[in-house]
């Protein structure tokens, strides 16, 4: 339940992050911010969370938009990066972004459980 | 250790961020790019983006209102001139910014600094013409006309306004083209608009046969050179019809024998030549009196064919203030409408593609370059450093070298750039280029006075500031008048002057003189009922002045005369029709001589796909529909031909130019078959005859067309053949379309060919209230993430138009509003 909770914090923190503040990356902090508060049980947890929690605030973001746009933009973009479709680059995209975050995550654990 | 693992998971992702903040090897930031709310998903527009606004203004009276249709078009209310130019360059920026900026780039040779080196020698290519040169001169001119230099200022104000506003947004708010080239807008000045007009005239004038017909004419006998490339062949319907009189006493122009220089020319830059590609460009504008309407009002069209590109090249609009109320298209870049009508009048426009760009040789005293030779006397050069600013790498500094005929555009140094040939021993050749484009002139103005111009007084007047591009105008009133002008400041030429390269150092080459404004060729309210361009000749042998084309056109003219000659009862869907007239004219006079030394393939029995293809195009009507194969079978049949019989004048190292299919049609009927010049150079053991050559490029088209027919079947019909690509400008493949489903092609009424075609059809006819419709093949946002983007594109391929709205009040623009700005 403590593991649920803490990742729909941080995905609410990472999409308030993401929406106000002017750097892409602000998750990074954020996950490594919350990994350590959390401390969770182990160096695993601790990344599958930060991965997730970023993972979901980029794919519900893009979506949140791409929706609105009839995907438009997310179409000419994928063919751009020679993607099948918007939703593919959507998801490669959240994935790499998402193991940046679970690596500061697991960098918060180890700095906390660090004997 | 554990020091060691901690470090390394906080210098990955940091080494990660870093890097896909910053860009790497040509890529953009990437983590900056991909970020889903200020990334390229900024730019996915919503429906939020067209909420009604206001935008405070710094510049003092400036204010007014902006309401945008239901197809993005902005009309524009404004008190005065000032605010009416200030909210054209707001909203222009608004929707078309990257492509103003990466248009006065290209013209002013400033690519390099986005794309880096591979740029390089475009730039320099820009900057030896004179581009910088000549914006700067006309810069300097406008700024002794303060009201014209009030709505420039105006106009770039509003634009910087724009600028300034989302660069405070930071990165989210930039158009998706800055973000994939990681650059940032820069403020936008006078010369910004002036480069962008520059470049206008550079396409439309940018053009010459002068060194491949100097090198002609030592390939060639004297009368196979006239033959095939005529100053005036036979045939042509000019412009100004028959019964115009030139009762003026024209300005002395004595005749001189042009002498052919000698040496060969070598090839120049490639970029010379295939940039913009001849035959490509051109228009078609006509205009009907009351006697041919059903309205008993003129009734006005224009189509201009000029390169499809997304973001498109017009920015449509409607600009009103208490003493004018105008609708048309716009240049993002410049203030006013280009091609338009106002409650009293309409215009449009066509290029005249009179030759206004010749080379002189120029002879230097020493190797300082310091002075060169002119009659007896020796005359200073002056020195312009050119600095091309190069992303990734370092500066290339090139000193171009100014005479009183223009740039040195190429000279030992420029030549040498090319792989070296081995006939040709190098030379130091010094070419100055002499190109009325580089003259400073006011087009503006023209544009400006046009925008409120009421009557045929108007309009000349307005013209009169005219110089370069020399286009044909043609005006209709709602008075009746109907008129058409071939405008511009066009030399004073000898016969044959410029149709060569000249000799700089003989005074007798050098023409200072021009030919005056009131000698230009117009007509007012012809017998016939109409007027019409379409980039042929001007006038016919009557005229007393001497000029020559780079590429008039022979078809559509006539096809267009002859539709205009029988209309009655003329509606504006009578003009449409005429617009998309897909009649290939050269098709049906060159098939008739091609069949005529054809040996017949289904004698030798039917059911082969010889006799399928040749029964195809005899029952062919000469259509370039969209969905036949018919015209795909002529046009392989005829390219192949062309290029086995002209392929003497194909050469890596000269530079030649072929014959145009006009003269080449006719030349094949005035040989005989067994003529030299039809010998396939590459069989040297045997001599070809027409007969030979066009049963062999016969049997070649059949053979492409049944490896196509192999390959898918589709391929065949005209559209996919011919691929009308609409580009982005970038060349970005995702942001453009191909393979766009239209008809038509060059020579053609509807001259859609593969990247050029009618970029804005607008007919107008001239009763009160005015009315209009029009198309562009495009949309009015240059956002390749709004649904604005490419909108009308379909529209545009089956022949659709739009009704414009030239609303006479803001009460009503209001009414149709699809949102609204506000300034003040």
């Amino acid at each position: 339940m403590k593991y649920l909770g803490s990742i729909i914090t941080g995905f609410a923190l990472c999409m308030a992050g993401q929406t106000f503040l002017p750097w892409w990356w602000i998750f990074a902090p954020l996950t490594f911010l919350i990994s350590f508060i959390v401390n969770y049980q182990s160096a695993w947890r601790a990344f599958f969370a930060g991965m997730l929690i970023v993972f979901i605030t980029w794919m519900v973001a893009y979506i949140f938009k791409d929706l609105a746009n009839d995907s438009i933009m997310s179409g000419k973009m994928a063919n751009l990066f020679n993607f099948k479709n918007g939703y593919t680059l959507f998801f490669i995209v959240a994935i790499a972004m998402g193991i940046i975050g679970g690596l500061t995550s697991t960098a918060a654990y180890f700095t906390r459980n660090n004997k | 250790m554990r020091y060691f693992k901690i470090f390394l998971l906080f210098l990955i992702p940091v080494a990660l961020i870093f890097i896909l903040d910053t860009g790497i090897a040509g890529l953009p930031p990437l983590g900056k790019l991909m970020d889903p709310v200020r990334g390229f998903m900024a730019n996915a527009e919503t429906e939020q983006a067209f909420s009604d606004v206001e935008v405070p203004v710094i510049k003092p009276n400036v204010g007014g209102s902006v309401y945008f249709d239901e197809r993005l078009v902005p009309h524009i209310f404004a008190e005065d001139d000032q605010s009416l130019y200030f909210m054209q360059g707001y909203v222009t920026a608004k929707y078309r910014l990257w492509q103003m900026d990466i248009q006065s780039r290209a013209a002013g040779g400033r690519l390099s600094e986005i794309f880096g080196d591979r740029f390089v020698a475009y730039d320099l290519e820009q900057r030896r013409m004179g581009m910088v040169y000549a914006a700067e001169r006309n810069v300097e001119l406008w700024k002794a006309d303060s009201a014209l230099f009030g709505c420039l200022t105006s106009y770039a104000d509003g634009v910087n306004a724009y600028i300034d506003e989302i660069l405070n947004d930071g990165y989210e708010e930039l158009p998706i083209e800055f973000k994939l080239l990681n650059y940032k807008p820069e403020p936008w000045t006078v010369l910004n608009s002036a480069l962008l007009l520059q470049y206008m005239s550079s396409t439309l004038t940018g053009y010459d046969d002068d060194m491949e017909y100097s090198n002609l004419r030592k390939l060639l006998s004297k009368e196979d050179f006239e033959l095939l490339f005529p100053d005036r062949p036979a045939g042509i319907d000019p412009i100004i019809p028959k019964e115009k009189t030139y009762d003026f006493a024209a300005v002395s122009n004595d005749t001189l024998q042009q002498a052919i220089r000698g040496g060969y020319f070598r090839k120049v830059l490639e970029i010379f030549e295939t940039e913009h590609g001849r035959n490509q460009v051109g228009s078609n504008n006509w205009a009907i009196d009351s006697s041919k309407s059903k309205s008993g009002k003129p009734i006005l069209a224009n189509d201009p064919h000029l390169q499809l590109n997304l973001p498109s090249l017009w920015f449509e609009i409607q600009l009103q203030t208490p003493n004018s109320n105008c609708y048309g298209v716009s240049l993002p870049g410049a203030p006013a409408i280009v091609i338009g009508y106002n409650e009293h009048i309409a215009w449009g426009v066509t290029n005249a593609g009179i030759d206004v760009r010749d080379w002189y040789t120029v002879e230097f005293q020493d190797d300082t370059e310091t002075n060169y030779k002119f009659g007896k006397k020796w005359l200073p050069t002056e020195k312009r450093v050119e600095t091309i600013v190069v992303r990734d790498g370092d500066p290339v500094i090139d000193t171009v070298l100014y005479t009183q005929f223009g740039p040195i555009v190429y000279n030992d140094e420029m030549i040498n750039r090319e792989p070296d040939a081995t006939p040709f021993k190098k030379q130091r050749v010094h070419l100055a280029m002499r190109w009325a484009a580089l003259e400073p002139g006011e087009p503006i103005k023209t544009f400006y006075l046009l925008n409120r111009a009421t009557d045929f007084n108007d309009y000349r007047h307005a013209i009169s500031y005219f110089n370069c591009p020399a286009q044909n105008f043609v005006f209709a009133a709602q008075d009746g008048d109907i008129a058409i002008t071939q405008q511009g400041r066009l030399p004073l030429k000898k016969q044959d002057q410029g149709r060569f390269i000249l000799d700089g150092s003989n005074p007798d080459d050098y023409y200072t003189g021009f030919i005056p404004y009131d000698h230009n060729p117009y007509i007012l309210n012809p017998e016939r009922g109409f007027v019409s361009s379409a980039n042929q000749h001007g006038t016919d042998e009557t005229y007393p002045y001497y000029y020559t084309g780079f590429d008039f056109e022979f078809y559509r003219n006539r096809i267009i005369n002859r539709s205009l000659e029988k209309t009655q009862d003329a509606t504006i869907e009578t003009m449409q029709q005429l617009q998309q007239n897909n009649f290939n004219l050269h098709a049906n006079e060159a098939l008739p001589v091609m069949f005529g030394h054809l040996s017949e393939p289904c004698k030798k029995g039917t059911g082969n796909s010889a006799c399928e293809v040749y029964t195809a195009l005899q029952e062919w009507k000469f259509m370039n529909d969209p969905d036949i194969e018919a015209p795909t079978y002529f046009q392989v049949w005829w390219d192949t031909l062309y290029q086995m019989l002209w392929d003497e004048m194909r050469d890596s190292v000269i530079a030649y130019v072929q014959p145009n299919i006009y003269n080449t049609v006719n030349a094949m009927q005035v040989w005989p078959v067994d003529y030299a010049l039809y010998d396939v150079k590459a069989t040297t053991d045997q001599k070809e005859t027409l007969d030979d050559i066009i049963e062999l490029s016969f049997l070649a088209m059949v053979q492409i067309v049944d490896s196509l027919r192999k390959e898918d079947k589709s391929l065949l019909t005209w559209y996919k053949h011919k691929n009308t690509q609409i580009m982005h400008l970038s060349q970005i493949p995702a942001f453009s379309k191909t393979g766009v489903h239209t008809g038509g092609y060059r020579n053609i009424v509807n001259a859609t060919s593969e990247r050029n075609g009618p970029s804005w059809r607008m007919i107008v006819e001239l009763t009160e209230p005015v009315q209009a419709v029009g198309v562009y093949p495009g949309g009015q946002s240059g956002n390749p993430g709004s649904k604005y983007y490419d909108n009308f594109i379909d529209s545009w391929a089956t022949g659709k138009y739009y009704i414009l709205h030239m609303y006479s009040n803001e009460e009503e623009a209001a009414k149709d509003a699809k949102f609204s700005i506000r300034f003040n």
